[in-house]
């Protein structure tokens, strides 16, 4: 056994294990026909929202292809921005969830039974399709943002012109209006899904084109034609690994790692490698390098707006940058352990420990499969049970379960 | 797994198959070593003799020995309601930290199947053929463990919870004086009780085990010296939320 041997086989099995944990290009179509079914209610044509010209587009991970299936039951979680054309001078915060809202539970709009909680969350309305597509969608009402602060700070205009303002009910100004402008620290009520979006794509445009391009060609299509969701990237196989490894090791801990700094980190740290397990193992140290520390500040930069660090919950609780090293290492030395004979015979049992029996399950049939049928080690010496004289111990363990 | 703990494992097999000829050491899809086939016994207790067998499967972990195996009944023999992990149906032959306890002495096949397995599946025939249970058994969940320990310790619940946080703490001067309010100290009263349990269990398993019965207790409104009994780590979450409150009492006030 080598380890190039090994590599190859380990490229292939993480492959498999990533796509044991994809959400199918599917469940993406479902979610844009739910989202924007919701954004022609808004802006229909006796809608008050009508005169504003509601535009409607998906964030996070369903944005960025890199969504995890849940562990256990749990639904998907698709957020939503929807952009009305206002100033902050032309409503607050208060008045734009509430318009929002209004319309949402309008006499005869399909999801005024569906929207939960009733008075809406901190940022957002959360439509629970009670079908078993096991969806539920945040709604997050917004408006454009005028973004000269942006390009003055150094981001690039075709970025910086997406950036947009967000209701914010745990801000001090919610009812009254919004957070002032001028200030150094970073603003909750300001964001840019889009422009982030656009940042993570050119990340790993190389691979992404060269996806899209292979997908076309098989169905003889134009490549126009595909959608980026139809498509995964080794970036976003790493990023879906990474997550679920971190959701099991640190299922419950409310320090574990943030999607969104798995997210940016790997991002920042990947070069367009088409090896998974390359890819891994530049990735992962490489995240550890792009965390700064800013004279004892720990700092993790959204690329698209050098204000905001997502980092900051680090800094009023110091486990979570721990835990974060932690898993890094922790991560690193699994996979260096992997590619070895003595790692590589236990691929099977660590997949299911480390990423959930299901999903380490799946992979191994794949790709025992593919490989040879189980091994007999030491064959059977009778076919019948013998029932020898077994002596019970001074006083034997009582069965319990769990 | 490790080429060492398979050479354990395949030497160990021979004095498993000298008794049950019909075991036979697997390697399946995923890699893992597993001993499958008919184990029978015959066995005599308080007066009832039970000869019987059952198709089971050992599953080898990659750490062997050092944690034991797991195991589980391959015939629908032994209904879900008995005893058994309700996810992958093993077979649960005792508190976990018991097993544990119980495999170290030997840390052999043979030991775990004798000791452990075949006293299990001997119970189970007592009940489905003359409906009792022979060694007794532990209420499912934290109520069982909780048997378990006070039975072990020998003392009552408050004690016993007090005992566990030492183990959860992993902290428990031999000096000071025993949580059982004994008026001993800990080296002469409980603490060598402590010695036996804490090396085959992380304090972090405690520390699991004991948060499931103070949350048991809270449910069940069982007044608890909660201060005394939670694990520290609890301890300083209890703290800090605490700390949350009064600080937002503090804004709302202004």
């Amino acid at each position: 056994m080598s380890e190039t041997l090994n590599r190859l086989q380990l490229n292939q099995i993480l492959r498999d294990l990533a796509d044991t944990l994809d959400v199918p290009p599917s469940k993406y179509r479902e979610a844009k026909d739910h989202y924007k079914a919701v954004g022609d209610w808004l802006g229909g044509e006796d809608s008050e929202l009508a005169a504003f010209s509601p535009e409607i587009y998906v964030q996070g991970s369903f944005s960025l292809g890199t969504a995890v299936r849940p562990l256990s039951e749990d639904e998907y979680d698709v957020d939503a921005v929807c952009l009305l054309e206002l100033t902050t001078n032309q409503v607050t915060q208060l008045e734009l969830k509430a318009m929002v809202g209004r319309r949402l539970k309008h006499p005869s709009s399909r999801y005024r039974n569906k929207i939960e909680p009733k008075e809406g969350g901190r940022r957002c309305w959360t439509i629970q399709y009670a079908d078993d597509s096991k969806f539920h969608l945040d709604i997050l009402p917004s408006i454009p943002d005028h973004y000269q602060w942006l390009t003055h700070l150094g981001v690039q205009a075709d970025i910086a012109e997406h950036a947009i303002r967000l209701t914010d009910n745990k801000t001090p100004e919610y009812q009254t209006g919004w957070p002032a402008d001028g200030q150094s620290r970073h603003d909750p009520t300001r964001s840019n899904p889009k422009g982030y979006t656009k940042w993570f794509k050119d990340r790993m445009r190389v691979r992404l084109d060269e996806a899209k391009g292979a997908l076309a060609m098989d169905r003889r299509i134009s490549v126009e034609d595909i959608e980026d969701y139809e498509v995964r990237t080794p970036l976003q196989r790493v990023i879906q690994i990474l997550k679920r490894h971190r959701d099991v090791r640190y299922n419950g801990d409310n320090n574990k790692p943030i999607s969104v700094i798995i997210t940016t980190l790997a991002a920042t740290a990947y070069d367009n490698e088409a090896d998974l397990y390359e890819a891994v193992l530049k990735v992962v140290p490489g995240m550890r390098q792009h965390i700064e520390n800013r004279g004892g500040v720990w700092w993790v930069k959204n690329p698209v707006n050098p204000l905001e660090n997502f980092a900051d919950k680090w800094n009023e609780s110091p486990r979570k940058a721990e835990v974060f090293f932690e898993w890094l290492d922790a991560v690193e030395a699994e996979y260096r352990h992997l590619v070895t004979d003595k790692g590589f015979q236990s691929v099977g049992s660590y997949l299911s420990e480390s990423y959930g029996e299901r999903a380490g399950g799946e992979a191994m049939t794949k790709y025992a499969s593919r490989a040879a049928a189980p091994i007999v080690i030491v064959p059977r010496k009778a076919s019948e049970a013998a029932t020898p004289k077994i002596e019970p111990s001074r006083s034997p363990s009582k069965p319990w379960s769990c | 797994m490790h080429q060492g703990v398979i050479e354990v494992v395949i030497a160990q097999m021979d004095d498993v198959q000298s008794e049950h000829p019909g075991l036979e050491l697997v390697r399946d899809a995923h890699g893992q070593f597993c001993v499958r086939g008919p184990v029978g016994f015959r066995m005599d207790y308080g007066g009832l003799v039970i000869e019987d067998s059952y198709e089971i499967d050992i599953v080898i972990p990659d750490n062997y020995p050092e944690l034991p195996p797991t195991v589980n009944e391959t015939d629908n023999a032994i209904p879900n309601d008995f005893h058994r992990f309700p996810s992958s149906g093993n077979l649960c032959l005792g508190a976990p930290v018991e097993i544990r306890r119980r495999f170290a002495e030997h840390k052999t096949l043979i030991a775990f199947i004798n000791d452990q397995v075949i006293p299990y599946l001997f119970s189970f025939s007592c009940v489905r053929d003359h409906g009792r249970l022979p060694f007794g058994d532990l209420k499912h969940g934290s109520i069982g463990l909780l048997d378990y320990y006070i039975d072990f310790f020998g003392t009552d619940i408050v004690p016993t919870l007090k005992l566990l946080k030492c183990l959860a703490d992993n902290f428990a001067p031999p000096l000071g004086p025993c949580p059982c309010a004994s008026g001993q100290q800990l080296k002469d009263c409980h603490g060598p009780k402590l010695d036996v349990l804490r090396p085959h269990y992380q304090p972090e398993l405690f520390e699991a085990e004991l948060r499931c019965m103070i949350e048991l207790a809270r449910k069940e409104k069982f007044p608890l010296p909660e201060w005394d009994v939670m694990p520290m780590r609890m301890l300083k979450q209890k703290q800090s939320r605490l700390r949350k409150q009064q600080r937002a009492k503090k804004r709302n006030r202004k």
